[in-house]
């Protein structure tokens, strides 16, 4: 297919004057519509955006929004881990709880939030929950199908080489569930911002989310751009983040699937 | 289990905070009865219909597109990959502020994040098409357009199913979030209904709703595709 693709340069300068083309498009389409409530132009939306980068709302609103990020990913994650473990390995569990897990996986965090107001208040603990939630289903459902995915023979020449339980769990199952467990880490990034952003525009009064919102009661649609484009950035960085970490540990990269 | 919810709620003795399962039959009875129940389902449902009728075809065309023509992927990529950075959620406020609280915005946004999820996919699933695959059709003098249509796009078929698996999971998502947002209808509304009423019994019925329909659709939609294109089914061949 890729026969006649050529060099990465050209495939960056079409890149590159595309985007061009759209901030252009954008600028006629603001100037012609002239209303910056329904389509500010790029040049509002930037000036915007140095007024909040000066001001420190915008720093603020990040550093609450990666709080809350950050909280809710590390407990979802070890939750996670050790249900999708629990759920993967032992059969009367999986028996069990397996239908349960079934149902609550197709719960979307958002509908969660009104609940978990009513239950903990409109303070920080629902916000890292709802953000942990998302992430415990996807990473538990990549542990739970790593798990299972483990040949047979395997385990069974882990028996006969005369390993105990512990050890072969330890040496047989944990390395080879690993790469499904990185790949469900790689797309609980994704999820937990999707988890935090519904938090944030139904109830908070902080984060990049809140700005979200609260531009759209006071109509400051620049400072809404603001905070859509901030938001994108930030996920995009954690990805990158999680991949150079991933990448950087040998421990892990060994486990990474390509 | 169900058991184990009603002890609890019985125990607490907190209707406000943990309704039982007793008083969550109750409300769905009444729910049911006068048919409102499922007027909110079908909402929902019809407004998912309407986002993957539109979303899928334009998310096929354009990711195949750019799976097989360095020139639309160069110039479409830096828009992809922004849009996909951003949670389709957060839009919501956007497009109420564009299109107001009306049907077409939840519309836009359902066809939004479909189309885009589709995209993402079958743009894969266009590049892994195995070149020894083209090179036979070229042997056998299947070129052009012919070999697009016979060739690549059967062979991308598994990945575009599974990027439309995905897009139903994240379009419940997002329908939800723009039915508490702005809506007068579906299960989202109902959720918002009993937080703004005090109702905690309408928004559980309303979380079990989502779960049950959602795990509905994802195994709806597996079942179809055994039952109607057995040639792409997703289960593992071992």
């Amino acid at each position: 297919m890729s026969a006649t693709s050529p060099g990465f340069g050209a495939r960056l300068w079409i890149g590159v004057l595309s985007v061009a083309a759209g901030i252009v498009l954008w600028a006629i389409g603001g100037a012609l519509w002239d209303d910056p409530t329904t389509l500010p132009s790029p040049l509002a939306v930037w000036k915007t955006a140095g007024d909040m980068a000066l001001s420190g709302a915008l720093l603020d609103a990040v550093l609450a929004s990666l709080e809350r990020i950050a909280a809710g990913y590390v407990v979802g994650a070890i939750a996670g881990i050790v249900a999708g473990l629990l759920l993967g390995g032992v059969q009367a569990i999986d028996d069990l709880l397996g239908p349960i897990f079934e149902f609550m996986k197709g719960i979307p965090p958002i509908a969660l939030v009104p609940i978990m107001i009513m239950w903990l208040g409109i303070g920080e603990l629902p916000k890292y929950l709802i953000v942990a939630y998302i992430v415990w289903v996807v990473v538990t459902v990549s542990v739970v199908t790593g798990v299972r995915e483990i040949h047979k023979v395997r385990r069974r020449a882990g028996w006969s080489l005369g390993l105990s339980g512990p050890a072969i769990f330890l040496r047989i199952i944990l390395p080879s569930a690993a790469p499904y467990l990185i790949a469900g880490l790689h797309s609980a990034v994704g999820f937990a911002y999707i988890a935090l952003v519904s938090a944030e525009l139904i109830a908070s009064r902080s984060g990049v989310g809140f700005i979200i919102m609260d531009s759209r009661f006071s109509l400051k649609t620049s400072q809404m751009i603001v905070g859509l484009i901030t938001l994108g950035v930030m996920g995009a960085l954690s990805q990158l983040a999680f991949d150079f970490a991933v990448g950087r540990s040998r421990w892990l990269s060994r486990y990474r699937r390509h | 289990m169900l058991a184990a919810w009603q002890g609890i709620a019985m125990l607490w003795a907190m209707p406000l905070l943990f309704p039982s399962p007793m008083d969550v039959w109750r409300v769905l009875i009444g729910l049911l009865a006068n048919g409102e129940f499922f007027v909110h389902v079908g909402a929902s449902l019809q407004r998912l219909a309407v986002g993957l009728i539109v979303g899928v075809p334009i998310g096929a065309a354009l990711g195949c597109a750019m799976g097989r023509s360095w020139l639309v992927d160069s110039a479409f990529t830096p828009y992809v990959r922004m849009a996909n950075a951003i949670p389709a959620i957060a839009l919501i406020p956007f497009s109420l502020l564009w299109f107001g609280v009306t049907e077409f915005a939840r519309y836009a946004l359902l066809i939004y994040i479909i189309g885009l999820t589709v995209t993402i996919n079958a743009r894969h699933g266009v590049r892994q098409v195995p070149p020894i695959r083209l090179k036979a059709s070229q042997t056998l003098g299947v070129t052009g357009l012919r070999a697009f249509f016979t060739v690549v796009i059967p062979s991308s078929f598994p990945s575009i199913l599974s990027g439309i698996r995905t897009a139903i999971g994240l379009g419940v998502m997002v329908v939800v979030a723009a039915e508490m947002l702005g809506a007068t209808s579906g299960l989202g509304y109902l959720i918002m209904q009993g937080r703004a009423n005090y109702n905690p019994q309408l928004m559980f019925l309303g979380i079990i709703g989502l779960g049950l329909l959602s795990l509905a659709l994802d195994r709806g939609f597996q079942v179809a595709i055994e039952r109607f294109l057995p040639r792409w089914s997703v289960k593992r061949r071992v």
